[in-house]
């Protein structure tokens, strides 16, 4: 049973093809790129995956079930949580509380149990409580816990925004340009998480610019161009296809090895 | 999210509301005391919608009326207890709020204050039209005064105590909802609906859902007011019933206990101060009202707290909800 699997899954706004006919599979435990240009169709893939567009038409199907037209609100009990491009946090509330809201999904009490305080509902939200610190632990952000979201380094918010998605126990870890706006230093601790959680059973995929964390830490990479995929396979095979060559990556691209 | 850092204070506070009636004989002042504490729950209503969820609703007034209104008839024209009419009163006004909530919360937030507006002005034309049962523009006297256990809560001082009552189980309502999953949802709603969504958070089923405890909370204000004043008309639908609250929750602070708390205070004491002041009353009034927005947007609480922390040098003021639900 492939993990995830996308069949022709195509999207128009109006006259504009934004994705088409496109198909690919991620293996369950892999770290899966989507790569392109600009105008490419990654967040429109992107989106399309996470159900906050649906497909013109297509099929994406996750551990053997048909999700494609779920909205989006239901993919993280599923086990598909994303992260957004562009810094998105609970900007009032701490760094503890951003990640407790992550916890939404993997939630056990009810509103009566908060009303009345039952045991089931106070047990449960210790154990919430507990699962951010672990986690807190994990993107190394225990020491800022108690500060505003919006006192963090541009860095740090960006990990938390993969902690605030980790808290939902995901099983697919859907992450937007997570380099974006990082310098090299921080793009290294990035990539050194991303491996990390790969090494504790989550499957990734990632869509991104920045080839070094690509080239780096992708086991396969799907390319698109104009909405179409244009090559699939090993960080190896895609930088010496010549058609992404051409349209994205340049002759001279430096990659390691 | 889980603390309410000051026990003491507000057990001063409320040893303090208990003693009042007793320490201050006067009638006028007890009313006084009813009134600001009826203004207490409606404004907490609303905060639960202004502050915690981020939406405006334009015609809160609405379900206060509702629940003035369905108290009233079942009373006076029916002949049932207070109990069953403040229980119906509640539950009606939910049932109209969910419903409400249901067909509006999916609209942006403009046109969401615009049709909560619409709403509470149309139940004020039924109201004053529709004669047969709720006797139209000459509105509904003689409402009994509550009965419970058989005692009649026929002085201001001791109706004073049932309003408490009802305060403290709005503000045990909220702190435990603030503190929990679905108080977290509605925070989330409001500060990133996007990421909301992307962790699992039904926005709109939430939205209806704090949408409609504000106004069950409304229609029980609605209902202490119509049993206290013995007396409801279709102005109890009118906008005063709508801006009050919002203004008290505004300049008092959103997102908090103690805001629409203080600012209920202000609001009715701050206009008999002024009495003094005679025709001068309402300008000063308004004076104040405009200072207070300009000079502490976020409130007087995160004012006062931020001004209280700053003497301490501890960390910032807007920490989160922490801070907030107290």
């Amino acid at each position: 049973m492939v993990f995830l699997e996308v069949r022709d899954l195509t999207k128009t706004f109006g006259g504009l093809t934004a994705l088409s006919n496109v198909s690919f599979d991620v293996r369950e435990g892999e770290i899966f790129g989507l790569i392109g240009p600009n105008g490419a169709g990654k967040s429109t893939c992107f989106n399309l995956l996470t159900g906050f567009y649906r497909p013109t038409s297509g099929r994406v199907v996750f551990g053997g079930r048909e999700i494609t037209y779920k909205p989006d609100y239901e993919r993280a009990g599923m086990g598909i949580i994303r992260t957004f491009q562009h810094t998105s946090l609970f900007s009032a509330l701490t760094v503890f509380e951003n990640i407790l809201i992550g916890t939404h999904c993997c939630r056990n009490s009810s509103l009566g149990g908060a009303l009345f305080r039952t045991r089931k509902f106070r047990e449960d939200e210790g154990r919430l409580r507990l699962k951010v610190e672990r986690i807190l632990d994990i993107v190394g952000l225990t020491e800022k816990s108690r500060l505003p979201a919006t006192s963090l380094s541009y860095g740090e918010q960006r990990k938390l925004e993969i902690a605030i998605a980790l808290a939902g126990d995901p099983k697919l870890l859907l992450l937007d340009e997570p380099a974006a706006g990082m310098n090299p230093t921080e793009s290294m601790k990035l990539m050194d998480l991303i491996k990390n959680l790969q090494s504790q059973g989550l499957t990734i995929l990632l869509v991104e610019h920045y080839m070094k964390l690509v080239m780096g830490i992708c086991d396969r990479i799907v390319v698109l161009n104009y909405g179409e995929k244009i090559a699939e396979g090993t960080p190896r095979e895609v930088r010496s296809n010549e058609e992404v060559i051409r349209v994205y990556l340049g002759s001279r691209a430096k990659v390691p090895a | 999210m889980k603390r309410l850092p000051n026990y003491w204070l507000y057990a001063v506070v409320l040893a303090v509301c208990l003693l009042l009636p007793a320490i201050v004989a006067d009638p006028y002042f007890h009313s006084l005391l009813v009134t600001t504490a009826i203004f207490v729950i409606l404004a907490l209503s609303m905060d639960i919608i202004v502050g915690y969820i981020g939406e405006l609703s334009l015609g809160h007034a609405a379900f206060f009326g509702i629940g003035a209104y369905v108290s009233a008839i079942l009373t006076k024209t029916l002949g049932l207890s207070f109990l069953t009419g403040f229980l119906a009163a509640v539950v009606v006004a939910g049932l109209a709020g969910c419903i409400i909530g249901f067909i509006t919360l999916r609209l942006k937030g403009a046109y969401f204050a615009i049709v909560t507006l619409a709403f509470a002005e149309i139940l004020r034309l039924i109201a004053s039209n529709w004669i047969s049962v709720t006797r139209g523009p000459m509105g509904i006297p003689g409402i009994p005064f509550p009965k419970l256990f058989g005692f009649e809560l026929s002085s201001s001082s001791l109706y004073f105590y049932l309003v408490l009552l009802v305060v403290l189980l709005s503000i045990t309502l909220i702190v435990r909802l603030v503190d929990s999953p679905a108080g977290r949802a509605f925070l989330a709603i409001r500060e990133h609906s996007d990421l909301a969504r992307s962790v699992g958070v039904d926005t709109f089923k939430f939205k209806v859902l704090g949408f409609t405890i504000a106004t069950l909370m409304a229609a029980a204000a609605g209902s202490l007011y119509a049993h206290y004043f013995r007396y409801v008309g279709p102005d109890l639908l009118g906008i005063y019933y709508t801006s009050t609250p919002l203004l008290m929750v505004f300049i008092g602070g959103r997102a908090s206990i103690a805001g629409p708390l203080v600012g209920a205070v202000i609001f009715s004491i701050l206009p008999e101060l002024l009495r003094m002041a005679g025709s001068l009353r309402l300008v000063i009034f308004a004076a104040i009202l405009i200072v207070s927005v300009i000079f502490m947007p976020q409130g007087i609480i995160r004012a006062a707290g931020s001004l209280f922390n700053r003497k301490k040098e501890e960390k910032p003021a807007q920490a989160g909800v922490a801070e907030r639900a107290y």
